[in-house]
């Protein structure tokens, strides 16, 4: 599936430095990018997380591949895939590489209506 | 025997018609639906006139629409009484709440937008005249086509203003909650029928995509036809079909559209307006929000008379459909805005009222005891209350 792009959760810094780099040196790892979204599914068994966003009401599910070594983070602290929950919003930076995305970083985000 | 008139009388009545083709230029006359609003720049100004186009646009499958869609212009569906208004053309939605609570939007089946039309390259394709429900659905819904005047307004009131009007515990006892819908990013949304999307950018650039299947920059694919990919050539356009400034004309154009003049309001009207204060209606249906600082002076500052606080309320079980986004349960809905009202031909969400009155002996849940005060009144006072809804 292609990519909505979401323009306000893009590594602009990321991006350009990727960019550049991938100019110059063929070897440079990939551009990273960033998705915010719902969680709608977690397998830590195959280390997969399903999520949904999108623009308007145009939504996408995404598959992202977390391995074992990426750091998640719940409310500031260091935490496991198996501990991320349906419903969550998760903010994933991450690499697409020729077997999909791959995820650099996930973190679970909170607020507060009152 | 013939009048004299005086000199004095003759020169100050001379005055009097000379300030008056004075300051004739000066009354402003009233906006009609599909005006811009007051006060644009000449290059906001501009830039509505040359999203206009865009807007009224017609696409074919050459030209982008499809494969999948509900209608082949923004204005097809948006065309009463102007450009911009609203249309008789209902769509269908889709999600599943699952048995943990969680609201499946069906993304991965195409959902939660289902689309009425295809193209026939695709019927040839697939057999198909709708993009279908897939079997994981709990619940569809209707939904009616509103105006999108004043809109532009709604979106430049701050995140700030609803999230003081919420009140999701209902501390205040007065039975009224108030919540704020989140879209999957965990931002606040405010638009569409159960208060989603969070800016009038996407709302406006995601129904390209979603009613007409045009792709944008933002959004440059197709998608899926009910979890299906698409089948080879039935999409010979390159993405994006629209390019950027096209997309950013048009929302233009719904954003510099002015909301409906509120009519003049009779005896019988101003009665009214007190009446749908007493019996509560303007606890949800508030009538003023004021929007916040905006690069658009028309646009900053300025109180709009929307009557909403954008917020969701459980309507009851009479009107229950589908749940939404991270907050909205089946039963809930953002309040509807009422600028514009007099336009309307059919009402609530689904277009299920043909009359206002149907709509409010509709309401139920959080509505339900103003909606029995409601049915309470004098026949006098129900229609002094009908009278001030018909005048916005």
């Amino acid at each position: 599936m292609n990519a909505v792009r979401l323009t306000l959760a893009l590594v602009p810094a990321a991006l350009a430095a990727g960019t550049t780099a991938m100019a110059q040196q063929p070897t440079a790892p990939a551009a990273q990018d960033t998705l915010i979204g719902t969680v709608r599914s977690v397998d830590p068994r195959s280390g997969t997380i399903e999520m949904i966003t999108g623009v308007g009401l145009v939504l996408r599910m995404y598959r992202v591949q977390v391995d074992e070594d990426v750091p998640v983070r719940i409310a500031g602290r260091s935490a496991t895939l198996t501990q991320l929950e349906r419903g969550q919003v998760v903010r994933i930076v991450y690499q697409t590489t020729t077997v999909g995305r791959t995820a650099a970083y996930v973190e679970v985000i909170t607020w507060s209506d009152s | 025997m013939e009048r004299l008139v005086s000199p004095s009388r003759a020169a100050s009545g001379a005055l009097a018609l000379f300030a008056l083709i004075l300051f004739l230029p000066a009354c402003k006359s009233p906006l009609s639906p599909g005006d811009p609003l007051r006060g644009l720049t000449p290059e906001q100004r501009d830039r509505f006139e040359r999203g206009r186009p865009t807007f009224e646009r017609v696409f074919t499958p050459e030209t982008g629409l499809g494969p999948l869609f509900n209608s082949t212009a923004c204005l097809t569906c948006h065309s009463d009484p102007a450009s911009g208004g609203n249309g008789a053309i209902t769509e269908s939605h889709a999600t599943a709440l699952r048995s943990d609570g969680f609201c499946d939007p069906l993304a991965h089946l195409g959902g939660p937008v289902f689309q009425q039309q295809v193209t026939p390259a695709l019927r040839q394709a697939l057999g198909i005249d709708r993009e279908p429900f897939p079997p994981e659905t709990t619940a569809t819904a209707r939904r009616t086509t509103p105006d999108v005047f004043g809109f532009g307004l709604l979106d430049a009131v701050p995140e700030s203003v609803i999230l003081a009007l919420a009140d999701p515990n209902d501390a205040n006892g007065d039975g009224i909650s108030g919540r704020v819908n989140r879209f999957f990013d965990g931002r606040v949304g405010r638009f569409g029928r159960k208060g989603l999307v969070p800016t009038l950018a996407e709302f406006n650039e995601g129904a390209f995509q979603l009613e007409q299947g045009v792709t944008t920059p933002n959004v440059p694919d197709e998608g899926t036809v009910g979890g299906r990919p698409l089948p080879p050539g039935v999409d010979p356009v390159p993405d994006p079909e629209l390019d950027a400034e096209s997309v950013a004309l048009a929302d233009a154009f719904v954003r510099f559209l002015a909301p409906p003049a509120p009519q003049q309001l009779g005896s019988a009207a101003r009665r009214g307006r007190a009446i749908f204060n007493q019996i509560g209606c303007a606890r949800c249906h508030v009538p003023t929000l004021r929007t916040g600082d905006h690069e658009v002076k028309a646009l900053a500052n300025r109180e709009v008379a929307a009557y909403t606080d954008l917020l969701l309320h459980d309507m009851g079980p009479g009107l229950v459909d589908i749940c939404l986004g991270l907050v909205a349960t089946p039963s809930e809905f953002r309040t509807e805005p009422l600028m514009g009202l007099r336009l309307a031909r059919r009402f609530l969400h689904d277009g299920r009222a043909t009359a206002i009155e149907e709509a409010i002996q509709l309401h139920g849940g959080e509505a339900a005891r103003s909606r029995d005060a409601f049915a309470a009144l004098s026949t006098r006072d129900r229609e002094a209350l009908l009278a001030f809804l018909r005048s916005l």
